[in-house]
This record gives structure tokens, C-alpha cells and sequence, in this order.
């Protein structure tokens, strides 16, 4: 068997990395790869798991896009919910921003896109990889993934068309791919 | 900030999205940032997880295993290691014998336990500032919730997870000092918990109790009553999908309904392999479901779509769920809670996601929170709309409404501090109540007094972390007076950690 400690030490600086990029926050990626860990934990008691390296980023994932869905929900009732819409100056986007959107947009894709999006573009894992860690094939994972592409430039295109801050929960009724 | 500009190219949408990644992935992480919790984890050892069958026997085969491990190890070894010195200086010389399974020759992890060489559990770095009296001028941090805490729908039993040291209710508990092991508080009887020292409860794990107070029950099926710490199973399917590399938690969420005979299982939606459990038979499809079930005996009675906030009727006979209706809408429906089909869709739908839902116990009028207006009455049974409280003053939300038992009155949390009461008939607010954030609000039978269990707060949003969980606290109100009968809670600690 794997020794716990080891994996932890290989593996988790890059699905620390992973929820970083996903959340942008330190309190909540602490928090999401605390329980990303806690659910490897378990795995590890009771499954033969060939890939840690895949396993902790793809359950780091699974609770980071979690997290931020409820970011929203949270921020829209508790912080702010009545904002007023974002003022919008001259300037270009900052890149703070931009992440920030794009963060969102990952948020509001269905689970599989968002899942093969950020574990491909923030967790630098392939996609035969991807395929393994989800139990799709790796032809559904390159459709979810031109789809999350697609899905997020057409999110890019009504933000930037609309500026009443309110963010889309799409994913909760759209049949994966 | 970004211009407004309607007319982006596709090129210009994909340039966008590819900065955008680039921006993300510039993002460095802050230095250090992670040791914390990467210690903490690998120091984790696996003896402190039921083991996989979650029977005693698992326990005892574990605990066998090591004990024959370590003898075989010492008296394979004990010639060897006689003649070292640092074993002829006894116990106190380096050497870390906390656990058995350490032992071993070379002091690796047999049973991936702590061992010595593994890093220290680093306390976070934090700096110390002066309480402040209040932080209601603006958000002022961020709370970040490392205990769960659940209370019972029917009884003053509230469950959570801390050190195995007795907590009371609305203790400041410095993050750094969270602990995994059961806590359950019956309020009626103190306002310190109950420590059940051999139970552990995750700090993130799901779990329901049952309406009584009695039992608590989690995805895997084990289910544990309170009063004589016996543990039972039940069948609720698996708690996980079984995919080719990873498992993912199959069941989301637990929700009982108000007599505890019924228990919703929110089920992910995720592809595996096809299983013929009488309760996986949606393995394959491609969206939410929640499962209403018998409890304890796990029949299933029907399953609904989706079921993202859910109430049962007085005999679980019917249960309303919000759906999707379209764009950041929902819409409530009533489905026949035996066999799941929609026996009403309430017109019209909501502006905006429900947050809170309640059934009155005559089962005569349903009361939902829309995010976007407010709170709506309708007449249940005619699926008429009666009122529309609106919501007039601004960054106020609940996620609690409860219907009085007469039914004649509904107590609404709003966040982020007060309780109101609505006159059901007349859909006006008749008193408002200060309080923090309201988590369960029960009335007593009469109706005369109203027991709300909230979380004090200390300022949530953007600003500086505040490093702590703050434990429930309960009041009992006199509403009708607006007097404070009984009120158990902490005081604060007289410095606030930050990060």
C-alpha cells in the first residue's frame, strides 16, 4: 500500500496549485484542499488508487468549483446581494478581473465541463488523464472540453455586454455532454 | 473593469478567454501558503477512520494486524537494536513509541500511522488586534467554518464536531484548535455539549439527525443513536460512485422529513458503471435526483427531479421542491411524495432562487423565499398567491421560514440579524426580533415563544480573516413581547485572532 504521507508530500503542493488557480483565495483553497485531502483520506483506507497525483487534483476540483458556486450564492445574498451594478471605467480589464470572470464562468459550466476544463487548464493534467479520473472516455472528455471552451467565451461576450452583476447558474439545468 | 462592448468578434472572445487563463495562471501562490493544511493531512493516520466494513471486527482486525506486526518487528529486531545506544537511554531519547504500528525496524509507517519524521502541525500564522465592539459599519471578514454544526428539526439537540473537550454554546473556538470528535448540546438540559469521545465526526462529512433528535445518520448508512452511542447500518445505496481511478461522493445530501419517517437522499450526477442495487438504477443518467425513502428501512418511495431545497407536508405525503425555470429562476412544485409524481407547479414562478420553503402544519398554505423580491404566501390547496412580503431594505436574505403551529404566523430569519414575524393572513410583518444569523427557529406548541438558534456574528466579506468558529447560540423569545426569556451563549474572547 501507499504510504499517506508520501502521497500528501508528492501530490499535494499541485492540488494546492490546482485550487489556487480555481479559487484565488487563500482562506478558500486552504479550506478546499482540506477537504479535497480529507476525501483522498478516505479513498486512500479503502481503494486501490493508481493515480494520486490525478485523484487529489480531480477531488481538489470537484470541491473548489463547489466552492465557489456557493461563493456565489453567498456573496449575492449575504455580502451584497443588492449591489449596485459595477461601475464601468474606460480602462482595459485588469488581469485581476479577468481571472476573476473567469473564475465565475468555470462556476455556472455544467459539472463534467467544468470538471475537464479546470482539471486540463489549471490542473495541467491531459486528457487521457482526465478520461481515467472522471470514467469517461477520452472522446467525451475533448466534446466537454470544446464545450466549457465555447460556453466561456460566450460567458466572456454577455459579461462584458451586461453589466448588472448578476451571475448565471446554467449548470444546474443543462444535461452533460 | 471592462468596457461594455456588445459587439465582440468570436476571435476576440477566444483572445479574451485565453488571457483570462493566463491571468489565472500567472496568479502566484502566496509563500508558505499550504503547509499548514499539507501537514496537518499527512500527519493524518488511518486508524482514526472506521475502517472500510465500519464494523467492530474492521477495528479489531486492524488492531491485530498491528499488534502482530510490532511483536514480529520487535522480536525479529530487539537483538539488534539492543546493542544502540539510543535505545539503551530509554524512552525519552528520540524516539516516538505513541503509536505501535510506528515500531517497526525502520520507523516507517506500516500502517501509514504518524510516525516521527512526520512534520509538526504548524499553527497558523496569525497576528492579534484588539476586539472591536461591533463591525456592523460594513463587512469586516471572512468566517470560515471548519466544524458543522446541525440542529434538530423538533428537538433542542444541536450536533457538531470540536476538540474531546466540552464546548458551550456560542463558543469562539480558534481555528487553529479544531478537533474531529462529536459534540452533541440538548439545551433543554445545559449549555455545555455532551463530548462522545470516541466518535468522530469530519468537519466536512454530511450527515442528517433525525427530527427527534435521537439518531444521527450518514451517507454511508451508519446510523447512530445519541442516548446509547450503539451504532447501526441501513442501506442507503453506497455513499460513493466507483469511477476507474477515483471514487466521488455519490450522495450529496440528507434531509428527513418532519416526523422522521421519510429521509430525501440528494444524489450526484455523475456516469459509472451500472449497478443493480435497487437504489442505483439512476447510475447512469445525467442529472440530480433526490430519493425519498422509508426510514430506517431504505424502500424507495419515489424519486423527484433535482431537489436543491426541499419540505416535506405534516405526514410526508407530499413534498415541495424548487426547480429550475429558467435563467437564475425557480419555480416551486408539489409532487405526490409516494410515487413522485407533480401534483402542482405554483404560478407564478420566482424572480429569482428560493432560499427558504415552509409548509404550514394544516398543510394549507406554503411560504417560500424568493432571493430576488422577497417572501410569497400562497394557498396551497388552490394555488392561489395570497402575499408578496417585499423586501424593501436592502442586503437581507433568509434561509429559514417556519410556520407557527397553528399556522397562523411565520417566523422568518433574515440575515444578517433579526427574526421577523409575518401574519400569515394578512402577509404583513407584525414584530421584528434582533438576533444574529439565524440558522433554526422552532415555536412552541401554543405558539407563544419562539426558540432561535443563530451564529453571533463578527462581520462577514471581504476584509481580514477572522480565525474562528463561533458555536451556535440559542435564544428563547417571548415574542409577542419582544422579551428575552432565556439566552445561552459566550462571551467573545477579549481578542479577535486575524490571519
Amino acid at each position: 500500500m501507499a504510504d499517506w504521507q508520501q502521497i500528501v508530500r508528492t501530490h499535494g503542493p499541485m492540488a494546492f496549485a490546482t485550487g489556487w488557480r480555481l479559487l484565488g483565495n487563500s482562506a478558500d483553497t486552504e479550506e478546499c484542499v482540506q477537504e479535497a485531502m480529507f476525501d483522498a483520506f478516505r479513498l486512500f483506507q479503502r481503494e486501490k488508487i493508481d493515480n494520486w497525483g490525478g485523484a487529489l487534483r480531480q477531488l481538489t476540483t470537484r470541491r473548489a468549483i463547489d466552492r465557489l458556486r456557493k461563493r456565489h450564492v453567498t456573496e449575492e445574498m449575504v455580502v451584497h446581494p443588492h449591489a449596485p451594478a459595477i461601475e464601468q471605467p474606460d480602462s482595459i480589464a485588469s488581469q485581476k478581473e479577468l481571472a476573476e470572470r473567469l473564475r465565475m464562468a468555470v462556476a455556472n459550466l455544467p459539472d463534467r465541463q467544468a470538471s475537464v476544463f479546470a482539471l486540463h487548464v489549471f490542473g495541467e493534467m491531459e486528457r487521457s488523464e482526465i478520461a481515467l479520473a472522471l470514467g469517461i472516455s477520452e472522446g467525451a472528455g475533448g466534446v466537454a472540453l470544446h464545450k466549457a471552451r465555447g460556453k466561456l467565451k460566450e460567458s466572456f461576450r454577455g459579461d462584458l455586454a451586461s453589466t448588472d452583476g448578476n451571475v448565471s447558474d446554467s449548470h444546474q439545468n443543462e444535461e452533460q455532454s | 473593469m471592462i468596457n461594455e462592448n456588445s459587439d465582440l468578434t468570436d476571435g476576440d472572445s477566444e483572445q479574451l478567454l485565453d488571457n483570462a487563463i493566463e491571468a489565472v495562471n500567472s496568479e502566484l501562490l502566496p509563500p508558505g501558503m499550504g503547509n499548514r493544511v499539507l501537514d496537518e493531512a499527512a500527519s493524518w493516520n488511518p486508524l482514526d477512520l472506521p475502517a472500510p466494513s465500519s464494523s467492530w471486527a474492521g477495528y479489531l482486525t486492524v488492531a491485530a494486524a498491528a499488534f502482530i506486526t510490532t511483536s514480529l518487528a520487535w522480536i525479529l529486531l530487539w537483538p539488534t537494536l539492543a546493542g544502540l545506544p539510543f535505545i539503551a537511554g530509554g524512552p525519552n531519547n528520540g524516539i516516538n513509541n505513541t503509536y505501535a504500528v510506528n515500531s517497526t525496524a525502520d520507523n516507517s509507517t506500516a500502517f501509514g500511522g504518524l510516525n516521527s519524521t512526520a512534520a509538526p502541525i504548524a499553527a497558523p500564522i496569525a497576528k492579534v488586534i484588539p476586539k472591536r465592539k461591533s463591525y456592523s459599519g460594513g463587512p469586516m471578514g471572512i468566517y470560515r467554518s471548519t466544524c458543522r454544526g446541525v440542529v434538530a428539526k423538533n428537538s433542542p439537540i444541536i450536533v457538531a464536531t470540536g476538540q474531546k473537550v466540552p464546548l458551550r454554546l456560542g463558543q469562539y473556538v480558534p481555528h487553529s484548535q479544531k478537533g474531529s470528535t462529536l459534540h452533541v448540546w440538548n439545551w433543554s438540559e445545559s449549555n455545555e455539549s455532551r463530548v462522545y469521545e470516541n466518535i468522530r465526526l469530519w468537519p466536512h462529512e454530511e450527515f442528517a439527525v433525525t427530527p427527534d433528535g435521537k439518531q444521527l445518520v450518514w451517507p454511508s448508512g451508519r446510523v447512530l443513536d445519541l442516548e446509547t452511542q450503539q451504532e447501526t447500518k441501513i442501506d442507503l445505496g453506497g455513499e460513493h460512485y466507483h469511477g476507474t481511478a477515483a471514487v466521488l461522493d455519490r450522495i450529496k445530501r440528507l434531509q428527513f422529513g418532519p416526523r422522521g419517517e421519510r429521509l430525501a437522499v440528494q444524489i450526484n450526477d455523475i456516469n459509472v458503471v451500472p449497478s443493480d442495487h435497487p437504489l442505483r438504477k439512476r447510475d447512469l443518467a445525467n442529472r440530480e435526483v433526490t430519493q425519498i425513502l422509508d426510514f430506517p428501512a431504505c424502500t424507495l418511495k419515489c424519486e423527484i427531479p433535482g431537489g436543491r431545497l426541499l419540505a416535506f407536508s405534516q405526514n410526508s405525503d407530499d413534498v415541495f421542491s424548487s426547480v429550475l425555470s429558467g435563467e437564475h429562476m425557480e419555480q416551486i412544485v408539489e409532487y405526490d411524495g409516494n410515487t413522485g409524481e407533480v401534483t402542482r407547479k405554483f404560478e407564478p414562478s420566482l424572480k429569482g432562487y428560493a432560499y427558504a420553503i415552509d409548509i404550514s402544519p394544516d398543510g394549507k398554505r406554503l411560504a417560500v423565499y424568493d432571493g430576488k423580491t422577497g417572501l410569497l404566501i400562497w394557498n396551497r390547496e388552490s394555488g392561489e398567491l395570497l402575499h408578496r412580503v417585499e423586501e424593501t431594505h436592502g442586503n437581507v436574505s433568509t434561509r429559514v421560514i417556519k410556520f407557527s403551529p397553528a399556522g397562523k404566523f411565520l417566523a422568518m430569519g433574515l440575515s444578517p440579524s433579526e427574526v421577523v414575524i409575518v401574519e400569515v393572513e394578512q402577509g404583513g410583518i407584525t414584530t421584528s426580533l434582533k438576533q444574529g444569523s439565524v440558522d433554526t427557529i422552532q415555536w412552541s406548541k401554543d405558539g407563544k415563544k419562539l426558540t432561535v438558534v443563530a451564529r453571533q456574528s463578527i462581520g462577514e466579506g471581504m476584509g481580514p480573516a477572522f480565525v474562528y468558529n463561533i458555536h451556535k447560540t440559542v435564544t428563547k423569545w417571548d415574542w409577542q413581547k419582544k422579551k428575552i426569556i432565556k439566552k445561552m451563549d459566550s462571551r467573545p474572547p477579549n481578542q479577535l485572532e486575524v490571519e
